[in-house]
């Protein structure tokens, strides 16, 4: 598991960061155009999102437990400054909480990232379940696992569009990868522990994803709380490749829900930060009636809930599917009521914001902020097809 | 010998506050008052008539003495030479009762007196050592589970040396918390500043102000006799057991004068805390306390 | 066993009682500075001088690293955002002094339980280390929540790192060099970035507590006059 997922990590981080890059490129000068002074210096953005890339690599590729949590801790410390690139009230807020909820995380997990090692010397099980604990506290905080989430919907929802879909798209997979290297240390001892502790923050993840996206009010947040829930769907996975006998179809749909998610995420995240700068509010009640007014973003924001909601042609219906299939009865049961609360939440945002009549008129976009995403729907759209004619006739993997 | 030891207490406890003063002179860059100053002050005191507020009663006549009679009884039963007479079967709580009982024979003098000031000091002494109490009753009692003796001789001098060096840490922590009993029951910096003699801040002589003659050589007297007493808790509490007899009694006594000393540097490089702070340092006191019961028991 | 590293635990220990009820930031600063020194140069002490000759040095360059990091340059970094930011000198708790100083309390006794429970002292250099660790992250944790101060939830995080390393240096873990200094590196920058929030926060909300950083949340949209939207200065 560790190995294949650190392979899917490293083709996908670079493709991510090539992506937001390239979005950046068309979105920060229109950016500081419409939002007035203020805006941290390009040069130092680019800077700084470059590191935060290279920190990102270097978490997944570090050779030891140590050296990650050194890794995991510079992302947050490189990533802090540009959640902040506005430099307003809202987005220092954002940043004050992002630096310290996930820096206390992260000292937890640098304990427990001790408690581990120690535990490698003395072989207790005891204190490898202490230490995983620990891990999971730290580690599930960067990673968006509710109940630490709490820095999650204020940080995705002030950074610019293109941090926002980093921060959601790779930076939470990179932490996952972190967990997932502590549970493959466990002995077997210890293993049911972190199963159930994995699969029960995961479980309460989605819900607490589905309880805050009904009735949400903005947009953006809407997104980051679709990153928690999905998060929790992972975790969910993760626990039950451990549990089950035959684990090859869990562990091909986590790897499928990895790669779609962050995909589809940063398609929506690129869309919604397009509507930001032409409306300039993240208020759903404000953006409405997007099929008239700016039809090309609202064909890529449509589709774009539609697929984060796993609707068939997209990946992400595949792996949920191999979750629910393989799942327990019971597991099963819960996380399907929950996605359909959350299907039902965004779609209601989702047709609201396209169907309808406009009823502020937003300022014309620039094409070619609509460029990234519409490729990036295009392969997933492709991507989920092929999917769905290859698994679905064969009735499984 | 015994009683030889308790003799030699009760005559030096006034050199302890001349090498407190001293002490302080020295770092104030002044000669200072001479080591002596005190037993001149109670002889000339001595001397004098005794005065008595008008509306004063008996219990006004009696307190002084009463008080000292307390002060002198706990002087009596304390181990000077390391053990042995009354100290080998009196509870070690016995020891604070009787300086409790002179304190409330103060209080008692300081209310009869009638005067609103007195009464005031007499509140804040009561409220004190109320606050005190704590403290005092955790050290006992880690004492008591360190020694595993409850008279005043085992619980203070049964430390061996060996299970001294194990149980330092938590002895170190009791002493600290002691420490601030120590100062805080001889109104000495940071709790109390005995420089503004008499005045609306100090704690203890503010009950002391229409004692006058003799009366008031008794005060003085029994203050210095509770201020060696404390220390020499304090000192045989944490110096390990090595022997009895005149060594013990010799190291005890150069040992207070040490802590004299420490006590005049404290003053002289310390600001008073102000009023409402000190109820807050006495619990952490009791915190400390209660911590090297804690280790103690954990370890 | 009387050894200096079992001092500096119970050092330690009076240290985490007197910043639970530490009224003055500055104060405080120091007692963290404090901390931080016995940190930095507890590996030299832990070490086993009897059997073990010499330390390398590796331990000689981490102790000066991390003395110099942790109880020079952190407060000195601490002291120079209080002032830039003119933040007030006090600390405003949410949970009062005396309480705090109490659940410190508490904490020591879990802490001391915990180390019984998991029999560490088999384990460790000093027998103090662990509870006395535990402890400390206890601490930090109630500084970080009970505070109304950006720069006590700074402080806080100081002090839960500072336990964490004391726990690292109790149980003789050895991660090398590299990490060492990584980890003090990131801990240095996040301080400094903090520390530069800190001055951009006052600058922005005329304020540093925390009480005014709740603009953001689920709500504030459907009520579009917050209450905090003007400052109340």
């Amino acid at each position: 598991m560790e190995t294949a997922l650190k392979q899917l990590l490293v083709i996908l981080t670079p493709a991510l960061f090539a992506a937001n890059l390239a979005q950046s490129f068309f979105y920060l000068p229109e950016a500081a155009r419409r939002e007035g002074g203020g805006h941290m210096p390009h040069p130092l953005y680019y800077a700084l999102i470059t590191l935060f890339f290279g920190a990102m690599m270097f978490a997944i590729l570090a050779p030891s437990l140590p050296l990650m949590w050194v890794a995991v801790e510079l992302t947050t410390l490189v990533s802090a400054p540009l959640i902040a690139c506005r430099r307003d009230r809202g987005s220092l807020e954002a940043m004050w909480k992002y630096l310290l909820i996930c820096s206390i995380g992260i000292a937890f997990a640098l304990f427990g990232t001790m408690l581990v090692l120690h535990a490698q010397s003395t072989g207790s099980a005891r204190w490898y379940m202490a230490g995983f604990a620990f891990v999971l506290a730290g580690y599930g905080t960067k990673m968006g696992l509710a109940p630490f989430h709490t820095w999650l919907p204020d940080a995705h929802s002030e950074a610019p569009a293109p941090v926002s879909a980093l921060l959601s798209g790779a930076l939470l997979n990179c932490s996952f990868f972190a967990i997932v290297r502590f549970r493959e240390m466990m002995p077997e001892a210890a293993a049911p522990f972190c199963d159930n502790a994995m699969l029960s923050l995961g479980i309460l993840s989605v819900a607490v994803g589905a309880v805050f996206m009904v009735r949400q009010t903005d947009f953006k947040r809407l997104l980051a709380y679709s990153s928690v829930e999905h998060m929790g769907i992972i975790a969910v996975l993760y626990s039950l490749c451990g549990t089950l006998d035959d684990d090859r179809i869990v562990a091909a749909a986590l790897l499928l829900h990895i790669a779609a998610h962050s995909l589809t995420k940063t398609l929506l995240f690129q869309t919604a930060g397009n509507l930001l700068l032409a409306f300039g509010t993240r208020a759903v009640s404000v953006v409405q009636g997007l099929g008239v007014s700016m039809k090309g973003q609202a064909v890529l924001w449509l589709s774009g809930i539609v697929l984060i909601c796993a609707m068939p042609p997209s990946a992400l219906f595949l792996s949920e599917l191999g979750l629910v299939a393989s799942a327990p009865v019971w597991v099963s049961a819960i996380v399907l009521a929950l996605l359909f609360i959350v299907f039902a939440a965004m779609m209601k945002v989702g047709l609201s914001m396209t169907m309808g009549r406009p009823i502020a008129s937003p300022e014309p976009l620039p094409k070619r902020l609509a460029i990234v995403p519409a490729a990036l729907l295009a392969l997933l759209v492709a991507a989920g097809i092929a999917g769905c004619a290859f698994v679905l006739p064969g009735g499984g993997v | 010998m015994n009683i030889l030891c308790i003799i030699l207490a009760a005559v030096m406890a006034p050199l302890f506050i001349g090498i407190v003063n001293q002490t302080k002179a020295f770092f104030a860059g002044r000669r200072g008052p001479g080591m002596f100053r005190l037993y001149v002050d109670i002889c000339k005191l001595l001397r004098k008539s005794c005065p008595r507020p008008r509306h004063s009663t008996w219990l006004f006549d009696i307190a002084q003495s009463a008080s000292l009679a307390a002060v002198i009884a706990a002087t009596a039963v304390f181990p000077w030479t390391g053990g042995g007479g009354l100290s080998s079967f009196i509870p070690a709580a016995v020891f604070f009762y009787l300086l409790a009982a002179g304190r409330f024979f103060t209080v008692i003098g300081a209310l009869d007196a009638g005067s609103a000031f007195e009464g005031m000091g007499a509140s804040r002494e009561v409220q004190f050592s109320a606050l005190v109490e704590p403290i005092i009753f955790t050290v006992l009692g880690f004492l008591v589970l360190l020694t595993g003796d409850i008279s005043l001789s085992g619980a203070l001098s049964g430390i061996a040396p060996e299970s001294w060096k194990a149980n330092v840490i938590a002895l170190v922590l009791a002493f600290i918390a002691f420490l601030a009993v120590f100062l805080l029951e001889n109104c000495r910096v940071p709790f109390d500043d005995p420089e503004t003699h008499l005045e609306l801040t100090m704690i203890h002589e503010a009950m002391l102000l229409d004692v006058g003659g003799p009366d008031l050589a008794f005060a003085l007297y029994g203050a210095a006799l509770k201020f060696e007493l404390l220390a020499a808790f304090l000192v045989m509490m944490f110096m390990p057991c090595f022997g009895q007899g005149w060594k013990h009694a010799a190291v005890m006594f150069i040992a207070i004068a040490l802590l004299s000393a420490v006590t005049g540097v404290v003053e002289s490089v310390m600001a008073r805390f102000r009023f409402l702070k000190t109820p807050h340092t006495l619990m952490g006191a009791a915190l400390v306390a209660a911590l090297a019961v804690l280790i103690h028991v954990c370890f | 066993m009387l050894t200096i590293s079992e001092i500096a635990m119970a050092l330690f220990l009076i240290a985490d009682l007197a910043l639970a009820g530490a009224s003055r930031l500055k104060y405080a600063i120091s007692l963290v500075a404090v901390q931080g020194w016995i940190v930095g140069t507890l590996p030299v002490f832990l070490w086993d001088w009897q059997s073990g000759g010499c330390p390398g040095a590796r331990i000689w360059i981490i102790a000066l690293v991390n003395s110099l990091v942790k109880g020079a340059a952190l407060p000195m970094l601490l002291n120079y955002a209080v002032r830039k930011a003119r933040t007030r000198r006090e600390l405003e708790p949410i949970v009062s002094f005396q309480i705090s100083r109490i659940v410190v309390f508490l904490m020591a006794v879990g802490g001391f339980a915990v180390g019984r429970l998991l029999h560490i002292h088999e384990t460790t250099a000093s027998e103090l280390a662990v509870p006395v660790a535990f402890t400390t992250m206890g601490t930090g944790c109630l500084l970080i929540c009970a505070r109304k101060k950006a720069i006590t939830q700074v402080l806080g995080f100081l002090v839960l790192e500072n336990g964490i390393s004391l726990f690292g240096a109790g149980i003789l873990l050895e991660y090398g060099l590299v990490v060492e200094l990584g980890i003090l590196l990131d801990v240095f920058a996040l301080v400094f970035i903090l520390g530069i929030a800190i001055f951009q926060i006052n600058r922005t909300f005329a304020s540093t507590d925390t009480d005014r950083l709740n603009r953001l949340g689920d709500t504030h949209l459907m009520h579009p006059h917050h209450k905090h939207d003007h400052v109340h200065d």
